[in-house]
């Protein structure tokens, strides 16, 4: 089991640390959920991960060098990210969003080559939205808005895509379709997955490990079926309260 | 697509054309009229329209807010206000330093809104919040202008009313190799980032990700918007709604959102704006109108319409 991303002594937070300690391996071409209770830093983490917020200590290393040592492109060229932000954008087509994914490596003016061209198809076709390619983002569903989004991320063709709370603004079908999207995406093209979610029922079916947030700090980090027989899902998750 | 922007070219052609042989004079066409007053009002109509209109885009890529525009959140106030303050102090300054001064202090008031603005964005202001933010700022402004008028004189009152109904007619001949170079180095410099400008398109936090100096963009996009709006400012007044405007109608046209796309439809709508408000007041001269009467008469209704179409969207 190859690491692709490994958190040593990891301490997290904005203005507090909300936790501190951190040790994990991201292993290549799986599937990962962190999972916690709301409010417990999984965000945090999740923005962490993403370069977005300097950890407050320890290290991150992805692909065995650490994030400081990587520039803001060739980080672009290994991980990419799916926010929860909304987006007040009108009249931007899906293929113009989904291509927003290639302009790290576009010259000056943003042009798209053929070949940037070919790898927007294909990730398009990946997540099934080449039939609405010519479609307004902003009239989409929420599930296929989320599609578009993940789509987006493909055509940077990363290493790892970490998404923050991807499943929340889903309907019960389009949670199911997208974990399954993540496992394909996952095995068949090779790409570390790892997102945030408090959907535990359908996580734990999904994801091959499971790193858990406590709720004064801890965190396991173990696979998803030694973690459904440790008890610890239940006890943070607060289920044996009755 | 190329289409609708050839038609666009056209329009602007055919509004050149009118202004340059048909002023307030009628039809009269003579070498004097002709360079020293209708060429330099066709030449500032284009470029401070076009301004108003890329400094609106900026401003609504930037804050995430499609009701963002140099007027509605206070920046041409602001830099007006940092003019006015240079204008009285001007009888106590040496001569050499007032004429770029105002240019200096018009950009410094822009910017210092802007900085305003940015601290109040990170302190996650809403969208909402940071609009009446910039609504007070702008009634502060014109108030403590109002107050810095009593220290004026009487001829310096005037011309502050006049130039705050906003006129595209103030620029000189002599003036306008300054006013020209000033606006094509801000043109250059919005074409140059603009591909910064499309990953900004989602959020800055997804621009980041995908490779942007997001720190260095931040204040290169503050810098050429404020410089654009202190230009149009101090040499056509606080002029309204062309910028919140433009970018909204240049996407209506297209269809499209991409900024490499719509950044030219965005200048030339800017323009056109421009072009149409003036060949109004050139048809009506007798009616005494402004520049602002124009577009406040023109573009507040469209607003409501661009706000009542995006309703399902919350702001």
């Amino acid at each position: 089991m190859k690491a692709i991303l490994e958190l040593e002594n990891l301490s997290i937070g904005f203005n507090r640390i909300l936790a501190r300690e951190i040790n994990a391996i991201l292993p290549e071409s799986s599937l990962t959920a962190v999972m916690g209770i709301n409010g417990i830093g999984k965000s945090c983490l999740i923005k962490t991960l993403c370069h977005l917020i300097p950890p407050k200590s320890g290290n991150i290393k992805l692909d065995s060098r650490n994030y400081k040592e990587y520039s803001p492109k060739e980080f672009a060229s290994m991980v990419s990210i799916v926010l929860t932000e909304k987006f007040q954008l009108e009249f931007l087509r899906v293929d113009e969003l989904v291509a927003l994914g290639r302009t790290p490596f576009t010259n000056w003016l943003g042009q798209i080559k053929p070949s940037d061209l070919k790898i927007i198809n294909e990730s398009m076709e990946l997540v099934g939205i080449v039939h609405l390619a010519d479609h307004f983002f902003s009239e989409l569903s929420d599930g296929q808005k989320q599609k578009v989004l993940i789509a987006r991320a493909l055509a940077q063709k990363p290493k790892v895509l970490i998404l923050d709370e991807p499943t929340t603004y889903l309907d019960i079908p389009s949670k199911i379709e997208l974990m399954r999207l993540l496992k394909k995406i996952a095995y068949e093209n090779k790409i570390s997955v790892l997102f945030s979610s408090h959907d535990l029922d359908l996580v734990e079916k999904y994801v091959d490990h499971i790193w858990l947030m406590g709720n004064s700090g801890e965190f396991f980090a173990k696979s998803s079926s030694e973690m459904k027989t440790s008890g610890l899902l239940a006890k943070y998750f607060h289920l044996n309260l009755n | 697509m190329k289409l609708k922007i050839l038609v666009l070219i056209a329009l602007i052609l055919l509004f050149i054309c009118f202004l340059l042989f048909f002023g307030e004079s009628g039809l009269s066409v003579n070498e004097v009229i002709l360079w020293q007053i209708r060429f330099p009002k066709v030449v500032t109509c284009f470029l401070a329209g076009g301004m108003l209109a890329s400094s609106g885009l900026l401003m609504q890529v930037y804050f995430q807010n499609p009701l963002a525009g140099p007027d509605i959140l206070g920046v041409s106030s602001g830099s007006s206000l940092f003019v006015a303050i240079w204008i009285l102090a001007a009888g106590a300054l040496p001569l050499s330093i007032i004429d770029w001064g105002m240019n200096v202090m018009s950009f410094l008031g822009a910017l210092s809104v802007f900085l305003l603005l940015v601290f109040f964005v990170q302190r996650n202001f809403s969208r909402v919040s940071l609009i009446i933010i910039g609504l007070l700022i702008s009634s502060f402004a014109s108030s403590g202008i109002s107050v810095l008028v009593n220290f004026g004189q009487s001829m310096q009152l005037k011309n502050y009313m006049m130039w705050s109904m906003g006129s595209f007619r103030n620029v000189t001949f002599s003036e306008l190799p300054r006013f020209i170079i000033l606006s094509i180095t801000s043109l250059i410099a919005i074409i140059l980032s603009q591909k910064s400008l499309n990953q900004f398109l989602l959020s800055e936090n997804y621009a980041q990700s995908m490779g942007v100096n997001v720190k260095k963009m931040r204040l290169v996009f503050i810098s050429l918007a404020a410089w654009q709006i202190s230009i149009v400012t101090l040499y056509c007044g606080p002029v309204g709604f062309v910028g919140i405007l433009s970018p909204h109608l240049a996407k209506m046209i297209l269809k499209r959102s991409q900024i490499s796309t719509i950044l030219l439809a965005t200048f030339l709508i800017g323009a056109f704006l421009a072009f149409l408000a003036e060949t109004i007041l050139v048809i009506v001269p007798h009616w005494s109108l402004s520049i602002n009467a124009i577009f406040g008469i023109i573009g507040a209704p469209l607003i409501v319409v661009f706000l009542y179409r995006q309703r399902s969207m919350s702001i």
